[in-house]
């Protein structure tokens, strides 16, 4: 009886010991832990909305799909942004997106995905002009992926195409890339169509729920059109 | 002493390509440099701390829950990691997802606690979780230098040769498998020929 | 009850995200004990039953016990200990009603505690994938298949490796590596299997 009293005391005081050094750690690094979270969801609505204007949070009510943000200047709205999850190729896409209010990207930055990695995961590849010798004691920038900076500008209240034939949209030449913003055309990622159509669909039914959801409840002059989904290409 | 214990720890007990030890996270996050350093300094540390923390309560353990106690031991500092990488390495906690929880059942901590630190003095537990984990921490370099510059034409993020097309599949699971089936076969040659040399 | 999510978990598990070629969980065993097809099938029935004990123990405890009480940094250690017992009963269990398997896969048996595919379906079902309790088991069930499914082709193919003629340098480890490797080629395949996206919508 005594040894199984040994035993559950050895156990009990290290676990004890343990606990201990865990919930101190806990303690120490709890703030910044939160901190972390809310300087990510910053930087990604600084990433969609312009600058100088002041983000409140929205809360999600029955008619609004989910929490959302406005950014304001001079008190009056000049865009909205919405998080979205769309259905890649092997993983849930979430994004958040910014829009004005006449239905204009205002930028496009992806959350979290968990694509192929040479093909659907360059959705987050930005193109770099660093090399291995002159770029490892340089300053690291934060560059926007080709890819969501592509949506800047399109407009979501039109069909957006997707053009197959084109190179991708960073190997364009500037007139070309204003050519694409103006027939509201975006390029594939090259081998990951099915990721790239996911998004530019996603982006849309969002959009759409949010802005005749709003309709509703604030003074949004967009009349979005009516999606089918007859939209399958 | 310590060169000795560094050559027995990188290299003629090399955790993952002798012992075979630890393949788990070495085939996953070696498919960058970062990553696989990352994961080797992660493991390195709560390598040394267990072995440290064992060393010094061993008389206190008795023999038939020392299992239950290692585990114990080692959850706890793979625990920390965990918490301060969420805060001062959120990138890389990011990265290494599940497998910084999954430090806990590497099987070259639970291996040395078992093997070692219940049976050796405080100073030499304590360099033993080193050079063992610099030897982790070296292997997994090595095989996530060779995916990453093959797989992705990058280094540390930054790109490599320019004009190479690199060769995707050496960042995804078989590339992991056929890294590391040539680095061990090169070590298994080496390997061999001392034999030969020495005999 | 969503049939369609669980029939798209357990595909997932088994053949889309198998454990041992696509996440690479469950290699130290499945290198280890896949040299014989009979005791690759032993192994893999004992992973299954653990793996589905275990995913359920660790969701319930995770979602009635860590979450209430805010505690869940503390998941790493109660999932260890709940699985290290876990596999302390299977292991007097099996001594007791089926001495031949017990001494078949003799110190594999406890080399289960270490086996970072029962670790990790008890994080994925909970902390990564917040699964609901039925979708915990049948992943669970399912990744328990996938790692038996890999560990039985694995033992075929290193059944007949015994009598090929392999170079030296590449003998043993090496070549189960490289198999490992085309097998994960092949499974990539599967990467892109998603009849239900449709109903999804």
């Amino acid at each position: 009886m005594g040894d199984i009293a040994k035993l559950a005391t050895v156990l009990f005081m290290i676990s004890a010991a343990a606990g201990l050094a865990v919930s101190f750690t806990y303690k120490q690094t709890k703030e910044k832990i939160a901190l972390e979270k809310k300087f990510r969801e910053e930087q990604a609505l600084q990433e969609v909305l312009p600058e100088g204007t002041s983000i409140k949070k929205r809360e999600k009510t029955p008619a609004i799909p989910g929490t959302y943000w406005a950014a304001l200047k001079d008190s009056s709205i000049i865009g909205y942004a919405f998080k979205g999850s769309a259905k890649g190729y092997s993983s849930t896409i979430e994004f958040l997106v910014g829009i004005n209010p006449e239905g204009t990207i205002l930028g496009l930055t992806i959350l979290s995905q968990e694509e192929t990695p040479g093909l659907g995961a360059r959705v987050k590849e930005t193109v770099s002009k660093k090399y291995l010798w002159n770029g490892l004691l340089t300053k690291r920038e934060r560059d926007t992926p080709w890819f969501t900076k592509q949506f800047k500008g399109i407009d979501v209240t039109k069909d957006i195409s997707l053009d197959h034939k084109s190179p991708e949209w960073h190997k364009l030449s500037e007139e070309q890339k204003k050519s694409m913003q103006m027939n509201n055309t975006i390029t594939a990622i090259t081998g990951a169509t099915i990721s790239t159509e996911a998004i530019k669909k996603e982006i849309k039914k969002v959009a759409y729920a949010y802005f005749s959801a709003l309709k509703e409840k604030e003074d949004v002059q967009l009349e979005p059109d009516p999606l089918t989904t007859s939209d399958e290409e | 002493m310590l060169k000795e214990e560094l050559k027995r720890g990188i290299i003629t007990e090399n955790p993952i390509l002798i012992l075979a030890l630890g393949l788990c996270p070495a085939l996953a996050v070696s498919t960058s440099l970062k990553n696989g350093f990352g994961m080797g300094v992660a493991a390195t540390f709560v390598l040394t701390c267990s072995n440290l923390i064992i060393s010094i309560i061993k008389k206190l353990i008795p023999d038939r829950v020392r299992i239950p106690c290692f585990i114990i031991v080692i959850a706890t500092f793979v625990t920390i990691t965990q918490l301060v990488m969420k805060a001062y390495f959120p990138d890389l906690d990011k990265q290494l997802g599940i497998f910084v929880p999954l430090i806990v059942v590497n099987c070259i901590i639970l291996g040395r606690a078992e093997a070692f630190a219940s049976k050796n003095n405080i100073i030499h537990s304590l360099v033993d979780g080193i050079v063992m984990g610099l030897g982790f921490t070296v292997s997994l370099c090595i095989l996530s230098t060779i995916r990453e510059i093959l797989g992705s034409n990058k280094l540390l993020g930054l790109t490599f040769l320019p004009g190479f097309k690199p060769m995707t599949l050496f960042i995804l699971a078989p590339g992991g498998f056929f890294t590391i089936a040539f680095v061990m076969g090169i070590v298994n040659a080496v390997r061999q020929k001392n034999k030969v040399e020495n005999a | 009850m969503n049939i369609a999510t669980l029939v798209q978990i357990s595909i997932g598990a088994i053949l889309i995200n198998n454990f041992v070629l696509t996440r690479f969980l469950g290699l130290c065993p499945f290198f280890g004990v896949s040299k014989k097809l009979s005791s690759a099938l032993g192994m893999g029935m004992a992973v299954i039953f653990v793996m589905s004990v275990a995913s359920m123990f660790s969701w319930i405890i995770y979602n009635y016990v860590l979450i209430p009480y805010n505690v869940t940094y503390l998941y790493t250690i109660i999932f260890i200990l709940v699985i290290a017992s876990l596999v302390q009963l299977v292991e007097m269990t099996l001594q007791k009603f089926s001495p031949n398997l017990y001494d078949a896969l003799g110190i594999y048996l406890p080399l289960i505690t270490t086996n970072c595919a029962i670790l990790g379906v008890a994080v994925l079902n909970t902390v990564t994938e917040d699964y609901n309790f039925l979708e915990s088991i049948v992943n669970g069930i399912s990744s328990g298949i996938g790692f038996t499914l890999a560990l039985v082709l694995m033992a075929g193919i290193r059944g007949k490796l015994e009598l090929a003629n392999i170079p030296k340098t590449l003998a043993g480890l090496p070549i189960a590596f490289i198999a490992a490797g085309l097998m994960a080629i092949a499974f990539l395949g599967f990467s892109g299997l998603n009849f239900f996206q449709s109903i999804g919508g």
